[in-house]
């Protein structure tokens, strides 16, 4: 088993660094200037030496290097030093990824606006799951039923409505016609857990993001349940189960399921990384300043090393989260890691 | 009550002898299992619908989608514009018409550059055992790209230098076209590996090998015929993720232009006018919706038809 873990985590390192080089490749290579923001009053040398001074002249293969060696090594010990308050090497004077636009480092400003999309997203991923695996295992134990029907119906229409437009719809109907909820997210309201109201104005404004992710999550998730709880519903150990006479309850619960879940469970790590893309949709609809409104306004201001931080965090998420569902999918089934 | 003899055919997919029914062609056995799938044949008649309204709506409706009338803004639903009239009084429907047929284009046109691209992959490295381990480490590679910012990124960064290359609409449909068929062929190679790898195995191949069949005709006509299920099913699957994607894009405002409706770039612009005319946003989405769902129920059938096992039943 360790050994399988460290050959698929050894195998991860090199996938990073082919993702880096390529996506500071795409951002390297591309036209596109810090400068052209800038009044066009300041004079050309100015310009040059502003170009000179953000290190675009150097070449490509220097860029990247220096590049990695910021992201790395730099802002992991940065990390380090500030979850611990320990100093390792200069800590003082440490080069850090600059935002060109906020003249800050990038990992700081990312740092501030997660809270936003921790809290959105991951009560909707956890909502999802709880709610697609129940209706997936219901819906295949009784197929055919009016249960399933509606259940593949309502998941099918979640699987196939952009998140865009239910979040819209959402907004038009509960927000402009019913006024029960705001239609855009205060992002600077502070929770005081003593106060009713603010706890409310909390949870009232959550609610409408959240329902449309977790929707959305749920959707994939449940037909997913429900072809594997069907796969398994006919294999011959459940028929040998029944027959020597245990209960119903226990062949699907821990038989059926059990067997089922791997495969869903690898799937659900895997999601991880589609549900951070899906709030950068989710965001702009809602106006919450998380990383997806980040990324988009960066991309905006042609803020190359903020755009370049924040991709490569997507990479490196993408990346996590494959490993752990490899590593999942091998504690739970030995024969994959014989592979 | 069903006769013995259809009880026979139910059980066994066969036709008994004497029935009339000697011989069906594979085409037809997988007609016949894809009509039994409820969703799939309404799916088909619902893209069909959205197909024909696309292409031959605006020409029948005959409103200028363009024309700006600035005394008719944002009105409500009438008879004269059953979807009512935008911020600068262009009529809703003729937009949404003519808006279909480029989200259904770029949603075809780049379901055909995936699977163009999957398809390839997959027969090489499934036939080609010393390329199969560089074309699948760049296949995991591809899976483990972050396809949505990278999509953002490459469009806000080329935009330009294809509009003027191509001129403002054909340079963004390119970009969009092949930008998302670049990032979604990986599924389908993994699939079409995996059958190549058991086909390649079976008798005919070996059959036609020992006869001197060069390597090429052996791929063109016994390799590529055999692995068609799956790619069609991921054909169909494609153009609901190309049309989605699309509709994103477009809907972060990085897609395509606004003189340049499609449905996801009209969402994007009736985003600001909800409480004005949540037409501008309802129809749009509603057409983009149904789209990829019928698309997922046809792919949901074609799935089931082609699958020898459930075929059977």
């Amino acid at each position: 088993m360790g050994r399988y873990i460290l050959r698929r985590t050894l195998f991860a390192i090199p996938t990073l660094v082919v993702i880096s080089l390529i996506i500071f490749a795409i951002l390297d290579f591309a036209p596109g200037d810090p400068t052209s923001q800038l009044p066009l009053t300041i004079p050309a040398e100015i310009r040059e030496a502003i170009r000179e001074s953000l290190g675009i002249n150097e070449p490509f293969m220097v860029k990247w290097v220096k590049w990695m060696q910021l992201m790395f090594i730099n802002e992991p010990l940065q990390a380090i030093d500030s979850i611990f308050g320990t100093c390792i090497g200069d800590c003082e004077s440490r080069a850090r990824i600059i935002s060109w636009s906020s003249r800050a480092p990038a990992v700081d400003i990312i740092w501030q606006r997660l809270p936003q999309t921790l809290w959105v997203l991951g009560i909707a991923f956890i909502l999802g799951i709880l709610i697609a695996i129940p209706v997936g295992v219901i819906s295949a134990y009784k197929q055919y039923s009016a249960f399933d029907n509606i259940g593949t119906f309502v998941t099918m229409v979640g699987y196939s409505v952009p998140v865009f437009f239910t979040g819209l719809l959402a907004i038009v109907i509960f927000s402009v016609w019913l006024g029960w909820f705001p239609s855009f997210y205060t992002t600077t309201h502070v929770v005081d857990w003593t106060s009713w109201d603010s706890v409310w104005f909390q949870v009232e404004q959550m609610i409408m993001p959240i329902a449309v992710l977790s929707l959305f999550n749920a959707a994939a998730l449940s037909r997913f349940t429900r072809s594997s709880m069907l796969d398994n519903l006919n294999k011959d150990y459940v028929r040998t189960a029944r027959s020597k006479g245990l209960r119903e309850n226990r062949v699907v619960m821990t038989h059926v399921m059990r067997n089922s879940l791997i495969p869903v469970i690898t799937l659900i790590a895997l999601q991880v990384p589609g549900i951070f893309a899906g709030a950068i949709i989710t965001e702009q609809i809602f106006r919450i300043n998380g990383l997806g409104q980040l990324l988009i306004v960066s991309i905006g201001q042609s803020d190359v090393p903020m755009v370049q931080t924040l991709t490569f965090m997507f990479a490196v998420l993408i990346v996590v989260f494959n490993l752990i569902a490899d590593v999942t999918y091998g504690v739970m089934d030995p024969r994959i890691r014989y592979d | 009550m069903a006769t013995t003899q259809e009880r026979i055919e139910e059980q066994t997919g066969l036709a008994a002898p004497g029935s009339g029914e000697q011989h069906r062609t594979l085409r037809q056995d997988v007609w016949r299992q894809f009509k039994k799938h409820k969703g799939a044949v309404v799916g088909l008649v619902l893209l069909a619908l959205i197909v024909f309204a696309t292409v031959f709506g605006p020409v029948i409706y005959g409103v200028d989608p363009y024309a700006v009338d600035t005394s008719i803004t944002n009105q409500a639903p009438s008879a004269q514009h059953p979807l009512g009239t935008d911020n600068i009084g262009r009529d809703v429907l003729a937009r949404v018409l003519v808006g279909g047929r480029i989200s259904l284009a770029v949603g075809f046109a780049a379901m055909l550059v995936g699977v163009f691209l999957g398809t390839a992959v997959g027969i090489i490295s499934g036939f080609f055992r010393k390329l199969d381990g560089p074309l699948m480490r760049i296949t995991d590679l591809f899976l483990a790209l972050p396809i949505l910012p990278l999509l953002l990124v490459v469009i806000m960064l080329f935009r330009d230098s294809l509009k003027d290359a191509f001129g403002e609409e054909l340079g963004i449909f390119l970009l969009v076209v092949f930008i998302i068929g670049v990032t979604s062929w990986m599924q389908t190679a993994r699939v079409v590996r995996g059958d190549v790898l058991s086909i390649k195995e079976e008798e005919f191949v070996l059959a036609a090998n020992s006869i001197g069949t060069r390597k090429r005709n052996v791929i063109m006509r016994h390799i590529l015929p055999n692995t068609l299920s799956p790619v069609m099913v991921s054909a169909a699957l494609g153009v609901a993720v190309a049309i989605i994607t699309e509709s994103a894009l477009s809907f972060l405002g990085l897609g395509f232009p606004a003189s340049f409706p499609t449905w996801g770039r009209l969402l994007f612009d009736g985003n600001n006018y909800l409480q004005l005319s949540p037409m501008r946003v309802i129809a749009p989405g509603v057409l983009i919706s149904l789209t990829v769902m019928s698309v997922n129920y046809i792919g949901d059938g074609l799935r089931d038809a082609l699958d020898p096992k459930l075929r059977s039943k």
